[in-house]
């Protein structure tokens, strides 16, 4: 056999993972290197345990490739693929006490008794878990247990250890200092770890390179701290870390508009006058009393005490508003100065400026997309039957309290905070995208109706 | 509380009392004595004892097994088959018993021993699959991929994970296939005509013959029979009770 000689312990190339119709995985294509601590990180449905369980085997790929340690493992059963496990609730064996169920692989692989012993009792060791051998695992607390199940999983000394959301059930103190020693683990071990979590905090303290995932979609593979600087999209710096995200303008190379002024900042490479989006770190905005120095001004709405520092909400008389973090609090009411630095703005392409849909010509008034027909003021007298393209500006977009108010329901699956409006993605009934920008209040997974009205609906010829 | 006073207590009290006065009411030992020194009514007992673990090995063999592929099913078909498998038991047990001799009588069978067996198999087998089942298809499926996830092919996965996972239901499967055999007296009449008798036969021949007195104290032995059963099934049992029940 040919020898490998990249440094990629797991290689994934073109996948995707449809579960009855619905597709959960689309296009993953993910190295992970030897001894590389990878954070797979995504709100909850993104896809990230799924990704996990395929890697393990538990699930079936449906189209792509998953090798490990050089070896096609696709269509590989998860008991002969060298990765183990830590399940997110443990999964210890409830008829074993501690040491069977460390000792479950070795037993397996019928290794003599005195070298499981000498294992089990190593690894133990490790976890600090030494005079529990006997003890019933329904007997330990939750931190105990989640200690005996990556030494259920370690004690296999496997290629891939493979972590999903170790943590999530303990409590936070309990949880941090988990953190510290799965840590010291990675380095001791010197394996590779691949780690699912939806803790965005999580992944900044252990990673080496982070995975962000939403819908299915690998949003941005990068260490955490391109992840945290240079978010690629408005989902990622929403995601992680706080942030403040707004519409701009970019004016020429250097320079960016956004709430009503124009700043220097250092990213190039744009059309003049492209729509872009704005992302500024709350603890990047310098906020001192109103002087010369300000290139802006705001007035502070609220102020809270965070412990390291304030978090204060100002408004500009332009009516945006930002989330500021300083170690300096100023009371509500007090107008103030603001400053951005130019490479504490980051400028990243829009994804879109307005829905574009697929589209029919029902008759001369009406055109169906998203599976239904809507009344249309100007069909360019095209004849039924046409394919079109549909377009429709986020803001011509009504929702609605009530489903059956709506010509279509749906459901609100992101909620990005633009300083001055929430632009709202809402997942329409036959699972397509509607991206709408309001002033009004909504919650996620709010379930509302949809309406635009005949002269938003704009038809373009294909 | 009222209830178990009066339906259980008393009727316990009772049998105590009965087993150990005589018919004129005077305190003795005498009917206790009587079942260790009287062969035949030992002998009974002991014969009853064989049969029911018959039974009780052929339920396991069959159930499990049936159990295990129910649980296998998809959780609609499955629920359509257990209810299947229960619904003999809306029917009164002596029509199903008389049911199964007109049957073996039309097939030419002789009644007998075999039949006996068959009887006690064909009655007491869905309190043996259910239980089983029903733990079976609670297993959480977690245990079974880590199992896998720690190197264990499908047949590892049976005998280190499912199996040992599924002994309270087996257990709470015996205790409701095991002690209702030794006691049952219908099934051993009609399908042996009369000619196999069980414990539960004797005890019924004695109440209706009068000897109630005999009666209670061979009720009582069976009793303490069963309770030790319960007793060292211990742990087990008192767990299947809870996660493994019929009803």
């Amino acid at each position: 056999m040919q020898q490998k000689t990249d440094n990629n312990i797991i290689t994934i190339e073109r996948l995707s993972h449809a579960f009855s119709g619905k597709t959960v995985l689309q296009d993953i294509n993910l190295s992970i290197g030897k001894g590389e601590f990878v954070t797979i990180l995504g709100p909850s449905g993104c896809g990230k345990t799924t990704l996990m369980r395929l890697i393990a085997g538990f699930l079936k790929v449906s189209e792509g490739k998953i090798a490990i340690a050089g070896q096609d493992v696709t269509e590989t059963p998860p008991h002969l693929r060298p990765v183990n496990t830590v399940f997110q609730r443990y999964a210890l064996f409830p008829h074993l006490n501690v040491f069977n169920n460390v000792a479950f692989g070795l037993n397996l692989k019928k290794l003599p008794k005195d070298v499981i012993l000498k294992k089990v009792k190593k690894v133990l060791k490790m976890v600090v878990m030494t005079d529990y051998e006997e003890r019933d695992v329904d007997s330990l607390s939750g931190g105990q247990q989640q200690r005996v199940a990556i030494a259920r999983a370690i004690v296999n000394e496997p290629e891939v250890l493979l972590l999903d959301e170790p943590l999530a059930a303990l409590d936070l103190k309990m949880r941090k200092d988990m953190q510290m020693e799965i840590k010291a683990m990675h380095k001791k071990l010197g394996i590779s770890f691949v780690y699912i979590t939806h803790d965005q905090e999580e992944a900044l303290t252990l990673s080496d390179r982070i995975v962000v995932m939403r819908e299915g979609v690998i949003q941005q593979i990068g260490s955490p701290i391109e992840i945290y600087n240079e978010p690629a999209n408005a989902f990622v710096a929403d995601f992680i870390g706080e942030s403040n995200i707004l519409n701009g303008v970019m004016i020429k190379d250097s320079l960016v508009e956004f709430a009503g002024h124009q700043f220097e900042c250092v990213d190039k490479d744009f059309a003049p006058n492209e729509p872009v989006e704005v992302v500024i770190r709350p603890e990047d905005i310098y906020i001192f009393e109103l002087s010369e120095a300000a290139q802006f001004s705001g007035k502070v709405t609220s102020c809270i005490f965070k412990g390291v520092h304030y978090e204060m909400m100002v408004t500009t008389p332009e009516g945006y508003e930002f989330l500021i973090q300083d170690y300096r609090n100023f009371e509500p009411g007090h107008t103030v100065g603001l400053r951005v630095k130019p490479f504490d703005i980051q400028v990243m392409k829009k994804e879109r400026h307005c829905n574009t849909f697929k589209g029919t010509v029902v008759d001369k008034t009406h055109v169906r997309f998203l599976g239904t027909p809507f009344e249309c003021a100007d069909t360019h007298s095209l004849a039924g039957g046409t394919e079109v393209r549909v377009k429709v500006e986020f803001g011509d977009v009504n929702l609605q309290d009530n489903q059956e108010d709506g010509m279509l329901s749906g459901v609100v699956s992101f909620i990005l905070y633009k300083g001055n409006h929430y632009h709202l993605t809402i997942l329409t009934g036959n699972n397509e995208h509607i991206f709408v920008d309001t002033n009004d209040v909504w919650d996620d997974a709010d379930c509302i109706g949809i309406s635009i009205s005949p002269e938003s609906i704009l038809i373009e010829t294909i | 509380m009222l209830f178990l006073a009066f339906f259980v207590l008393v009727p316990m009290a009772l049998i105590v009392f009965y087993a150990f006065t005589t018919i004129e009411g005077t305190f003795t030992f005498a009917n206790i004595q009587k079942f260790w020194i009287h062969p035949e009514a030992m002998q009974t007992f002991l014969y009853s004892v064989v049969v029911a673990l018959i039974t009780t090995v052929i339920c396991i063999l069959i159930g499990y097994p049936a159990a295990y592929i129910l649980s296998k099913m998809e959780s609609r078909k499955a629920k359509l088959l257990v209810i299947l498998f229960i619904l003999p038991m809306w029917i009164n047990f002596l029509i199903r018993t008389l049911a199964t001799v007109a049957l073996f009588d039309f097939l030419k069978i002789p009644l007998g021993e075999g039949a006996l067996i068959f009887g006690m198999v064909y009655n007491f087998l869905p309190f043996m699959i259910y239980p089983i089942y029903n733990i079976l298809q609670k297993t959480d499926q977690n245990l079974i991929e880590a199992a896998q996830d720690l190197g264990a092919n499908p047949r590892q996965v049976f005998f280190k994970t499912i199996f040992p996972l599924s002994i309270p239901g087996i257990t709470s499967g015996i205790i409701m296939v095991f002690m209702p055999v030794i006691s049952t007296f219908a099934i051993a009449e009609l399908l042996t005509i009369n000619n196999i008798k069980l414990f539960g036969t004797t005890l019924q021949e004695n109440i209706y013959n009068g000897t109630w007195n005999y009666g209670a104290a061979l009720s009582l032995v069976m009793l303490l029979f069963i309770g030790i059963t319960v007793v060292l099934n211990g742990e087990g049992s008192s767990k299947a009770a809870e996660e493994g029940n019929l009803i």
